[in-house]
């Protein structure tokens, strides 16, 4: 491998991204290579060293944050401990009791109910059937969507314009 | 202000964790998170308005939008992408906004106080690099060498962030990286 093709296969890569075997082979073998890579290494570390987040806790808050901080509470948007996340109903469970209510509908003309409101209504139980069927599936899937608009949003790429 | 300091709050952080502590109405872990990121929101708002006082402005505005949405954040991405989203759709509709992106590297005099002579010269041979791939790159492509090389974002991220492709965004860095190992080499050899 030459020094270009290895250099330039080296800049590609990405930030963290694991170096490929053949330009470590290269770059064992190539102390120019090797400088250069170090060096730039460097730099990229020196360019992002004001930007980088700092791992520990602050001590103290920067004027700017606070103001934020007594703009969000001044507002009432503050989150207060009644409203967490966790009181969330999960996806899993949304679609399981979906499941459940369709199987539900798709068995009821099977059951005794079913086989009774056939036996004394005949085909005019078929409608209000359906009409049932469709109004708890469209209720269901109002809340379902209105309760994980956010999934939705993410889903199907609405981000940018919402925010 | 002060941080309340007790041994949870040293023990804590991860992103995610005090996310959540902030959901359930803990205003000192969202404080964390604020200050974890008030200087990478400060530099994008700089970049956009190129003014400290509309960039201070545009941090509260970004902090204030970041909180309310907190509980949309399920944590597919980083914290750190979703946060530089929100606050790059904010600079982009921005009516305040009345210039077009400066690069870091064009405009904005970046100081580390821990910064040792050495590091000062490859920061500004870096700088100059920057600077020179910059010339003639489109307004919206800007961005992306900055989150590249000042926010030390992956592709993906500057993509998620931006919403160009990954393969226009490497070229661009690509080409800067190259710049830079030339700078560099000149530098050496000097």
């Amino acid at each position: 491998m030459t020094c270009e093709k290895a250099f330039d296969g080296y800049l590609e890569l990405d930030k963290f991204e694991r170096v490929p075997v053949g330009i470590t082979v290269h770059l064992l073998f190539c102390p120019t290579c090797r400088t250069a890579v170090r060096n730039l290494t460097r730099a990229e570390k020196v360019l992002a060293k004001p930007y980088v987040p700092s791992k520990g806790i602050p001590r103290s808050i920067d004027p700017v944050v606070a103001a934020a901080i007594a703009r969000i509470q001044g507002s009432g948007l503050a989150y207060n401990t009644d409203c967490t996340s966790e009181q969330r109903v999960s996806l899993q469970r949304w679609l399981l009791c979906g499941a459940i209510m369709i199987a539900g509908f798709a068995f009821l003309p099977f059951s005794s109910m079913g086989q009774w409101s056939k036996a004394v209504f005949g085909t005019a139980y078929s409608i209000p059937l359906f009409l049932l069927c469709g109004v708890a599936i469209t209720i269901y899937c109002m809340f379902f969507i209105a309760t994980n608009i956010d999934f939705f949003v993410k889903k199907f790429g609405l981000q940018h314009n919402t925010q | 202000m002060n941080l309340p300091l007790n041994n949870r709050s040293f023990a804590i952080n991860d992103d995610l964790i005090l996310c959540k502590e902030a959901l359930a109405g803990n205003a000192s872990s969202f404080a964390v998170l604020a200050e974890k990121y008030r200087k990478r929101i400060f530099g994008l708002g700089y970049s956009f308005f190129r003014n400290p006082d509309d960039a201070e402005d545009f941090v509260q505005d970004v902090l204030v939008k970041v909180y309310v949405s907190l509980a949309t954040f399920r944590g597919e991405s980083q914290f750190s992408t979703w946060v530089m989203r929100i606050a790059y759709n904010t600079a982009i509709n921005s009516i305040k906004r009345k210039h077009e992106y400066t690069s870091l590297a064009e405009d904005f005099e970046i100081v580390d106080p821990c910064e040792n002579p050495e590091e000062l010269h490859l920061r500004n041979c870096s700088i100059d690099a920057i600077r020179e791939a910059l010339t003639d790159l489109p307004e919206r492509y800007r961005a992306c060498i900055d989150m590249f090389f000042f926010y030390d974002m992956a592709y993906a991220e500057i993509s998620e962030v931006t919403g160009l492709p990954v393969n226009t965004i490497k070229s661009h860095v690509f080409r800067a990286k190259k710049l830079l190992r030339e700078r560099l080499d000149e530098g050496d050899k000097k």
